[in-house]
């Protein structure tokens, strides 16, 4: 194979590469990574030398183990595709046609720059994980692959179209800072940060010896020895400080966030500290939502997410499979944003159809039932304290349910199905009709009582068990009809390229 | 014989029948199968899933009557503790005879198939029922695969793969074996799958 790809190709590139020798070292911490927070607690203040000849015996084989990978892996582009080559027993050789990357993803952290390499990852459309993990390679290596890429790239293009010429990429968005830390102001990210404090807190109860099991205290006699100020000084001292790590933790991720618009693909990167590098292709776009959280409503933005056909479905990791196209986005710039997504989006207003009747209540009874459910461990940690608390949220819920509701909506257009929701957030979830992979009626004991269903539209872009837009409470009749007619557009619309301008349906009404 | 006419047969038959597996040769021209009528699975699929619920039963209350005649003889359990456990028994092998003698036919009864000219939609599901289309662009392959009991009843399981996520897999259990691969071979599609 070697001496056939050699007397082909130029020679530089038939050569097998290594990984950057720093690997190793981004190996290792890797495997730290996790025990990080147990380590340092128990080196500082277990101490002994029991820990150190633990820590010896677990690392000593995975220091050998990475050792051999590193010694064994190769990569090699070839006059095919990219080869990887790794294993020292059982080798595996693996090619990946070059017309079958879709995307090159990279990250680069503070001490990969330091060192000048990246972490790159080859991926593919199928497949349950990334075809290839270069884990690292330096920059040049980086270059010299996206270089072979879009030389292969553009001898086939040529050869079917010889007068298109890749244009530069332009920059179509670009995130300010200000509105990155607005975004960080945004109440649901505030709350899922104070959840993973919450979690830290549960689970390393104790730092040393200081006591900040905040959650094994006893509230009520807490709130008998402190006067009820000095106690709301401090829960407002812990919101301040959870906004302000909300609006850090929001920077460091999404700063100088830019999308760049190639011929078929956009160009995404952000990050502060670690660059992320996303280039990923129009036509892999999935499904489309625009959310409006309450704070970014008022100021007039909205923020932008896509799901892709991901490779990565099962790992959960995020960036792969749902990921933010615009974080913020003033109102006025969404159309030609959208525009430059794909011109369906703009086809026309979206003709919004209401759900059954029934839904109003049925939200009401289910969002009643979940604070009774949470009144349960309120009661047992407050006491008396929960009632009035209780009450005051029950309520609220209710109000809630009853407003979402009213707001939630479909609309079935030329070649989306559109799905609103949320009343403090708003959201809209945009699918394209030609990326449908299923559609499904589904029932429950209740959805038959009141003769209603929930129908699921399927498309490639999420997560097990989650579909892409999900329409609850739809009258029966309503939701076979809506169904039949996205079956029927479906199997007309076979192509998944993105179709002219307008189309030959008109919005339904159902 | 007309492979719809066996068909017909199966579906009417109280009877498991054991018929010997179609040849090829056999199989119907697939307008006949896509012509978009609802349809039931053969009745001996309820046997099947009988038989199948049965060894299920036997497997997982036979030790636990082993371990309640081993409480009633030496653990020296109150009196009432030892009811308590038989009651549970007794309720937890009712609750099998009420899933093997009265459940399996409602599930028979809420379970069909409907191939059409755009999508094969399979509908199943007795407390939450669901119907699933899948166009027949977006079957990425199909499966036909048989446990061994379904194969003495000469059953299948057709398996849809698609490129979704929530659909990704859709599987129908209970099917004759000889229309599952009539319906996989109707479904592979000559000009190929769409993809993503």
């Amino acid at each position: 194979m070697e001496s056939e790809t050699n007397g082909v190709e130029g020679t530089e590139l038939s050569v097998s590469r290594r990984l950057h020798p720093t690997s190793l070292g981004f190996r290792f911490f890797g495997y730290l990574k996790p025990f990080a927070i147990p380590l340092i607690l128990a080196l500082s203040f277990a101490g002994g030398d029991k820990t150190e000849a633990w820590l010896a015996i677990s690392i000593g084989p995975l220091m050998l183990f990475e050792l051999l990978r590193f010694f064994t892996f190769r990569y090699r582009l070839t006059r095919e595709g990219l080869v990887v080559r790794e294993g020292l027993i059982f080798r595996n050789e693996r090619l990946v046609p070059y017309a079958r990357i879709q995307n090159i993803d990279t990250r680069q952290g503070i001490i990969h720059r330091i060192f000048g390499v990246l972490d790159v990852r080859v991926e593919t459309a199928t497949g349950s994980e990334p075809e290839a993990h270069l884990k690292v390679i330096s920059r040049a290596r980086l270059g010299e692959l996206e270089r072979h890429l879009a030389k292969v790239n553009s001898a086939e293009t040529e050869s079917l179209d010889p007068e298109q010429t890749t244009p530069p990429r332009r920059a179509v968005y670009e995130l300010p800072t200000s509105d990155a830390i607005l975004l960080g102001l945004s109440p649901w990210r505030g709350i899922a940060i104070v959840g993973v404090v919450f979690g830290l807190f549960a689970q390393y109860p104790s730092f040393g010896n200081y006591d900040l099991g905040l959650l094994e205290r006893d509230w009520s006699e807490f709130l008998e020895q402190n006067s009820i100020f000095v106690s709301l000084a401090l829960v407002l001292l812990l919101g301040l400080l959870l906004v302000g790590l909300s609006v850090f933790v929001t920077l460091m991720r999404l700063h100088g966030f830019r999308v760049e618009r190639g011929r078929e693909n956009l160009h995404i990167s952000c990050g502060l500290f670690t660059r992320h590098n996303t280039k990923l292709d129009l036509a892999r776009i999935q499904t489309l939502s625009i959310r409006r959280p309450w704070l970014l409503r008022r100021l007039g933005r909205t923020s932008l997410r896509i799901t892709t056909a991901a490779a990565v479905q099962e790992s959960g990791d995020e960036s792969t499979t749902r990921q933010w196209l615009a974080p913020v986005l003033r109102d006025e710039h969404l159309p030609a944003f959208l525009g430059e997504i794909d011109p369906r989006l703009l086809d026309s207003e979206p003709h919004w159809q209401p759900l059954a009747p029934s839904a109003g209540r049925r939200m009401s009874i289910a969002a009643g039932l979940r604070i009774l459910l949470l009144a349960i461990p309120l009661g047992i940690t407050f006491k008396l304290y929960a009632v009035p608390v209780v009450a005051v949220l029950f309520v609220l819920a209710i109000l809630h349910a009853r407003g979402a509701a009213k707001r939630a909506a479909f609309a079935l257009q030329t070649d989306l199905v559109i799905d609103r929701e949320g009343l403090f957030t708003h959201r809209e979830t945009y699918a394209f009709v030609d990326r449908i992979q299923g559609v499904g009626i589904h029932e429950s004991p209740f959805d038959r009582r009141h003769a209603t269903a929930n129908v699921r539209v399927d498309t490639a872009g999420g997560m097990k068990f989650v579909s892409a837009v999900e329409i609850p409470y739809l009258e029966r009749d309503r939701a076979d009809r809506l169904h039949a007619e996205l079956i029927q557009r479906v199997a007309t619309t076979t192509s998944s390229a993105p179709a002219p301008f307008g189309g030959e349906y008109p919005s339904t009404d159902l | 014989m007309g492979r719809a006419r066996s068909l017909a047969h199966n579906m009417d038959s109280n009877a498991p029948v054991h018929e010997p597996d179609p040849s090829p040769l056999e199989r119907p021209a697939p307008a006949s199968l896509a012509d978009g009528s609802r349809r039931a699975l053969p009745h001996r699929a309820i046997a099947a899933d009988r038989q199948a619920g049965w060894l299920t039963a036997a497997i997982i209350s036979g030790p636990l009557l082993c371990a309640l005649s081993l409480a009633w003889l030496f653990a020296g359990f109150p009196l009432w503790a030892n009811l308590l456990l038989t009651g549970t028994w007794l309720a937890l092998v009712g609750l099998f005879i009420w899933l093997n003698v009265h459940f399996v036919v409602l599930e028979h009864r809420y379970k069909s198939w409907q191939l059409s000219p755009d999508s094969i939609d399979l509908r199943q599901g007795v407390i939450w029922r669901r119907v699933t289309s899948i166009p027949r662009s977006r079957v990425q392959h199909t499966d036909v695969s048989q446990g061994p009991i379904q194969r003495s009843f000469d059953l299948a399981t057709l398996s849809i793969h698609t490129a979704g996520t929530e659909y990704a897999k859709v599987d129908f259990r209970g099917l004759d074996h000889g229309t599952a691969i009539a319906i996989r071979d109707d479904l592979l599609d000559p000009e190929g799958p769409d993809g993503i």
